[in-house]
């Protein structure tokens, strides 16, 4: 049997031993001690100048003093001298000084409870496995500040590694946030947990969100001024605007200008680009300037002003050709009835010469109305009966002015022909005509009449006895217009002297004449003649 | 043949054809080759409307007078016309009827 204890070295009372106080009380010295063991503090090196009765001291590894070469050891002041005591594997000890109570293992002192470092996982209210170190089963986790703010840090290896937050429902995924993949912040939503959607996603360099998959706004939403740009209403129609085109709430769309120069206005319950209406009122507000080709007003009075109109220009016009109300201004084309009384009215010509068609751009059809007047310059002389067709209506024969059928030549090129309808004929009024030639001058009247002149210088003489006067032989005289049936004619000398002449009138065209005298008159005289009759 | 013209305003038209001393007027043919030298042929012996004077040949040559047509509107040629002298056979051309007027409208 040794005479130390195993574990504590203490001393063993020895058989037959003397003075076995000195044995015990050593032992029950270190007992004191060493049961519920308490040191000033761990890691002693200097010593105490006045260490109290059973003070014990754990030290260092490198203490001074009459401590020296005794690292490690526990030092225990008897009262008069510094026992040491070598502490195994398994003792504890409370540190006054640090308030910790540990245990010596592997030849220094580990505090009985050990700092949560290096920990290999921790479960609260449930367990941590290898890929969830930290594991939390509790109705909430508290995470707050230490006086001021507070952050949760995930970080992760590489850009093409995650770092994201995940939220789970039964352990199935539904939503993930984080910079997953790369270092875009992005969250995605899931379903089922397998199939995901990226909800929105932030560009890591210049911060634009972007929105995958849509976005609804139920509240308000606030924009800043001048910061939605094309590219965030990106894919509208061409030539179009957003908007709502029907008079009902709903979903906006885009509203394109399908043609050139359409506005964007409301007609009826839509809105769509198209023609502005003028003729509302609610269309466009002011006048709109002369110069930007308005009227400058938004009255007749003041448009007509402005535009430097009459007062007529506020008149109605006729409405058709026969219009007769009062007060109305006559359009072009409408005056075919209306003025027929007088001679303003002139047609254009056409067809032949007896087959006369007339245009008077009124549109008559059928017959014209009776007393209906109009003027026209033929293309050709007629060259016997002729008839006349208006608009395109019923040929209708001529009469002259006396009521017969029209003789050749009555229509003439050089001058209008006035053209009355009397309900049966047209009657055809003529200038007089008036011309002269070789054999004289003449003149013809629309009425038929026709007279005819000459002064013809050397005529005659008479020379020729007979009886008691004396006479020139018989000249012809040639009229110069022929006559419808032979005219009565007459002629004078021009002499002072008692001399006369003789005309007689031989057929239409022309005339016998001869001089007498009371006596033997060689000198040639001359002789004026005239014819008066009808052309027709 | 030395042919005068009277002119005479009317609406009919004279066409002549000489053939030595045939003159055809308007169709009818009118031979005046038996007229002898410085003899006189009355108009009145003629039935002719467009005779105008006597026909008479003097040193062998016919001279006559016709009537000239004119319109409304003839040239001073045809209301003042000077004699013809035929020496020619075919058609005899006349001073115009009427001048060419432009359509007036």
């Amino acid at each position: 049997m040794t005479d130390r204890s195993n574990r504590l070295d203490l001393p063993y009372l020895q058989p037959a031993q003397a003075q076995k106080h000195v044995t015990h009380n050593e032992a029950v010295e270190l007992l004191d001690a060493l049961v519920q063991l308490t040191v000033q503090r761990f890691d002693a090196a200097i010593p105490p100048v006045a260490p109290g009765p059973g003070e014990v001291h754990a030290l260092g590894a490198v203490p001074e003093g009459v401590w020296t070469d005794k690292a490690g050891h526990l030092a225990l002041w008897t009262g008069n001298a510094w026992i040491y005591l070598s502490p195994d594997d398994g003792w504890r000890a409370y540190g006054l000084a640090e308030q910790d109570l540990r245990v010596r293992a592997g030849g220094v002192w580990v505090p009985v409870v050990r700092p949560l470092q290096e920990l290999a996982g921790v479960g609260i209210g449930t367990t941590s496995d290898a890929v969830n170190r930290l594991a939390v089963a509790a109705e909430a986790t508290l995470l707050t500040h230490d006086g001021a703010g507070h952050q949760i840090k995930i970080n992760k290896a590489l850009a093409g590694d995650t770092a994201s937050l995940l939220f789970q429902t039964g352990f199935s995924g539904r939503a993930e946030m984080g910079i997953a993949g790369d270092d875009d912040w992005s969250i995605k939503v899931s379903a089922n947990g397998s199939a995901w959607n990226t909800a929105a996603s932030a560009n890591r360099t210049t911060g634009l969100m972007t929105l995958p998959n849509g976005l609804t706004v139920v509240g308000a939403l606030t924009l800043p001024a001048a910061t939605v740009t094309r590219a965030m209403l990106a894919n509208s129609a061409a030539l179009s605007v957003i908007g709502r085109s029907a008079n009902t709430v709903g979903v906006p769309a885009d509203i394109a200008a399908g043609s050139d120069h359409q506005v964007l206005r409301r007609s009826g319950t839509a809105l769509a680009f198209g023609a502005v209406n003028l003729a509302q009122a609610a269309a466009v507000t002011g006048a709109l300037a002369l110069a930007n080709g308005g009227t400058g007003g938004n009255s007749a009075t003041a448009a007509r002003s402005n535009l430097g109109l009459g007062t007529a220009a506020t008149a109605a016009v006729t409405t058709n050709p026969t219009d007769s109300t009062a007060g109305r201004v006559l359009r072009v084309g409408d005056s075919s009835t209306l003025l027929s009384a007088g001679s303003a009215l002139r047609v254009t010509t056409g067809g032949t010469a007896n087959a006369i068609t007339l245009t008077s751009g009124a549109t008559l059809s059928g017959t014209p109305p009776t007393g209906f007047r109009t003027r026209f310059r033929a293309m050709a002389a007629n060259s016997g009966a002729t008839t006349i067709a208006l608009d395109g209506g019923t040929a209708v024969a001529c009469r002259t002015i006396t009521g017969v059928v029209l003789p050749a030549d009555y229509v003439r090129t050089a001058t209008d022909t006035i053209a009355t309808f009397d309900g049966t004929f047209w009657v055809l009024d003529r200038e007089a005509e008036r011309g002269s030639n070789a054999n004289g001058q003449f003149i013809r009247w629309a009425s038929g009449f026709q007279m005819c002149w000459n002064t013809i210088t050397n005529f005659s003489d008479a020379t020729t006895a007979a009886g008691n006067v004396f006479h020139g032989p018989e000249n012809v005289w040639t009229f110069p217009v022929v006559f419808s049936a032979t005219p009565t004619t007459t002629g004078n000398v021009r002499s002072s002297a008692p001399t006369w002449i003789n005309v007689r009138p031989e057929s239409v065209s022309g005339a016998l004449a001869r001089v007498f005298s009371p006596t033997s008159m060689s000198t040639a005289r001359i002789a004026d003649f005239e014819a008066v009759g009808y052309w027709y | 043949m030395h042919l005068t013209l009277s002119p005479m305003r009317r609406s009919d038209r004279l066409n002549l054809d000489r053939a030595g001393d045939v003159l055809t007027i308007n169709g009818v043919v009118y031979d005046f080759g038996p007229l002898p030298d410085g003899a006189t042929l009355p108009r009145e012996a003629v039935e002719c409307d467009w005779l105008a004077s006597d026909i008479e040949r003097i040193g062998g040559v016919l001279h006559l007078t016709l009537m000239l047509p004119h319109g409304t509107a003839a040239p001073d040629e045809t209301l003042f016309p000077t004699p013809l002298d035929l020496t020619h056979d075919g058609p005899v051309d006349l001073p115009p009827y009427e001048t060419e007027i432009a359509d007036a409208d």
